[in-house]
């Protein structure tokens, strides 16, 4: 059961927007229901999460209060985590940066030309349906979980970690992205699976994307031709490893 | 003249070129450290020789190597007050070859002026001479460094005022896009007032066909026209910090010169961040700017900034539409790659070192999404911790 709550000022839009939940949760089919709607966002603090069941928000913007849509959506992400947010927004009001950063929003939909917004909004729920049943995670990503924020990675991107020469930051190399944490590598270990080797003081590599092993520079070359490197130490392990893996999954 | 240390020059030059990759520079480098050297055996000859009679060859090289460690120290500690950072972020007033003439300018004047003093003080006389000797020594010094002072707090106002001229440039350019978004809106409100005054003659005269027509054919059109007016490019008032509100603003403008779709996000009022302005400006700078490059080439270019404040962060993010050959990122961030030839792509690395160096608690974040391809660059930098003022301490001091 997933709940959607409505904020919407304009009580016009608000039933239209209403009915067009209800018209898209019956003609697919989903568990879901409207739990709240509301012009008021007061109301919809009180009333979201009364009943422990996830929730989706769909949001107005311009709420023509004291705070907007963009503050209300971080007031509710602060409260609750893993609840979805989707903003109802105009043309000019767009600002999807801000939806995704601040409040990691999963959706917008523009309200200005009505036909194309009945179809996102549509759109939106069934994706939020699928996304709710989804939960638990996908086995094909990893969180990482630090003081600051929640990085999503998917494993077959992820090359290796790195320290940096700075205490604690570690540099996460995928395939399309380097992004720095805060962390140190010992506590990511415990964190990951099998395919993650500590191949280095500095570094732990994904064996599923080695391309080529410099025996006698220890370098490793990956799959997108970025390097790094293999101590001594850690060399026969490494290769024992990779050996398992392959005969793993061959 | 004794020429049996040219090795030095030869050394220097090597050890200089392996690190810079400068032939001039590192040419330069070695014949100041020749000079330095001839400077000091000539020094060490007379104080050991003729002053202190010392004739031991142990001796005499120890305080050959001691001298020239110490005027090496002295010379670089003189020019790097005036050649390198003033606050200017890690950026050199003078170039390389330029900051190594004045070193050089520096020792000589400082190796002449013991040179010539010792020679005096060796030949000197009595009493009275060695006072007129160390006076003039002292003076002599004493113009060297004040004089050195001069001339670096003379281009260090330079600087700043370079820097505050172009401010003022960007500003100025800022001002007039906002005046043409203003210009616009004067337009529309007349076209508006046209258009309501119409649709009133259609109601009145119960045209109602006609009014069909005119709102699906005119009104429509005249509004999705207003849709692509691009107003959001003042939303950057919303940076209260003013030399990143210039320099932002500066590439906006610069971009839609360059026909490239410009979206600008800013919800909140952007206030002090922990990262000095000019450093900000320059890593924005260098960030905005290979969006800029990589956008052009692409057939449907757009730039987006966002800056979002979020608990005790600032997230600053750049996104850009870039061409099917954009290499892998960690090419990007290897010094000296560019996609363009020699000598561009200073970018990144630069941005990296700068953050490592001084804020290591800034986090840099660069995507491509291969599905879009679009660049993502993010920033978090923490907001700025307003020290606690009392303001009784204040008046009391």
């Amino acid at each position: 059961m997933l709940n959607v709550y409505i904020c919407e000022d304009n009580e016009r839009q608000r039933e239209q927007i209403e009915r067009l939940v209800s018209h898209s949760i019956i003609k697919h089919k989903l568990d879901m229901e409207v739990a709240c709607s509301t012009g008021d966002y007061r109301e919809l603090l009180e009333q979201s999460g009364k009943d422990g069941h996830p929730s989706l928000f769909l949001l107005d913007i311009d709420l023509k209060a004291d705070i907007n849509g963009i503050q209300l959506g971080g007031m509710l992400r602060d409260r609750n985590p893993d609840c979805l947010i989707a903003f109802i927004t105009t043309h000019s009001e767009l600002s999807y940066l801000t939806f995704q950063y601040k409040v990691e929003a999963f959706d917008f939909m523009i309200k200005d030309d009505p036909g194309q917004f009945a179809l996102r909004l549509e759109d939106c729920l069934c994706k939020a349906y699928e996304r709710h049943l989804k939960k638990g995670g996908d086995p094909r990503r990893m969180t990482i979980e630090t003081e600051e924020s929640i990085i999503n990675v998917k494993y077959e991107d992820v090359l290796f970690f790195e320290t940096s020469f700075l205490p604690h930051k570690i540099k996460l190399h995928e395939r399309n992205r380097q992004i720095e944490f805060y962390g140190t590598l010992k506590e990511l270990e415990t964190q990951l699976d099998d395919r993650f080797y500590r191949c280095h003081k500095a570094y732990i590599v994904n064996l599923d994307n080695i391309r080529e092993i410099d025996k006698r520079k220890r370098i490793i070359l990956m799959a997108n031709g970025e390097t790094c490197y293999v101590s001594f130490r850690y060399y026969g392990g490494l290769v024992q490893a990779m050996k398992e893996r392959m005969g793993e999954s061959p | 003249m004794d020429f049996s240390t040219a090795w030095i020059v030869l050394l220097f030059f090597v050890l200089f070129f392996l690190k810079t990759k400068d032939a001039a520079a590192a040419a330069l480098f070695g014949v100041l450290n020749f000079v330095n050297c001839l400077f000091a055996m000539q020094i060490s000859r007379i104080v050991m020789g003729e002053m202190l009679k010392v004739r031991d060859p142990a001796a005499e090289q120890l305080f050959l190597f001691a001298f020239i460690g110490v005027v090496a120290y002295l010379a670089g500690r003189l020019f790097r007050g005036g050649g390198s950072r003033n606050g200017f972020g890690a950026q050199h007033l003078f170039s390389l070859r330029q900051r190594i003439w004045i070193t050089f300018g520096n020792m000589c004047m400082m190796m002449g002026g013991v040179y010539l003093s010792l020679f005096f003080f060796a030949n000197a006389g009595g009493g009275q001479d060695m006072v007129l000797h160390t006076l003039l020594l002292t003076v002599y010094m004493a113009v060297i460094v004040s004089s050195h002072r001069l001339y670096t707090y003379t281009f260090k106002k330079e600087m700043e005022k370079r820097q505050l001229k172009q401010e003022l440039g960007q500003l100025e350019k800022y001002a007039d896009s906002l005046e043409d978004v203003l210009h616009d809106m004067r337009i529309f409100k007349h076209d508006y007032a046209n258009i309501l005054s119409t649709l009133q003659g259609f109601i009145e005269e119960e045209k109602y066909e006609e009014l069909k027509t005119y709102f699906y054919r005119d009104v429509c059109a005249y509004s999705d026209k207003l849709l692509q007016m691009n107003t959001r490019l003042s939303l950057l008032g919303r940076i209260k910090i003013t030399p990143l509100k210039g320099m932002i603003s500066s590439k906006m403008l610069k971009a839609l010169a360059e026909q490239i779709d410009v979206f600008v996000d800013i919800e909140e009022d952007i206030h002090e961040v922990d990262i000095s302005a000019l450093d900000l400006c320059r890593i924005m700078g260098i960030l905005l700017d290979n969006a800029i490059e990589a956008a052009r080439e692409t057939t449907e270019p757009i730039i987006r900034l966002g800056i979002v404040s979020r608990k005790d962060k600032v997230l600053f993010i750049v996104q850009n539409s870039c061409p099917e050959r954009t290499p892998p990122i960690y090419k990007m961030f290897e010094a000296g790659f560019s996609t363009k030839g020699e000598n561009r792509g200073i970018g990144l690395p630069a941005v990296r070192e700068l953050l490592d160096r001084k804020y290591p608690e800034a986090i840099l974040d660069t995507e491509i999404d291969p599905e879009s391809m679009t660049l993502t660059q993010r920033l978090a930098v923490r907001t700025a911790v307003r020290e606690q003022t009392n303001p009784k301490a204040e008046e009391m001091t």
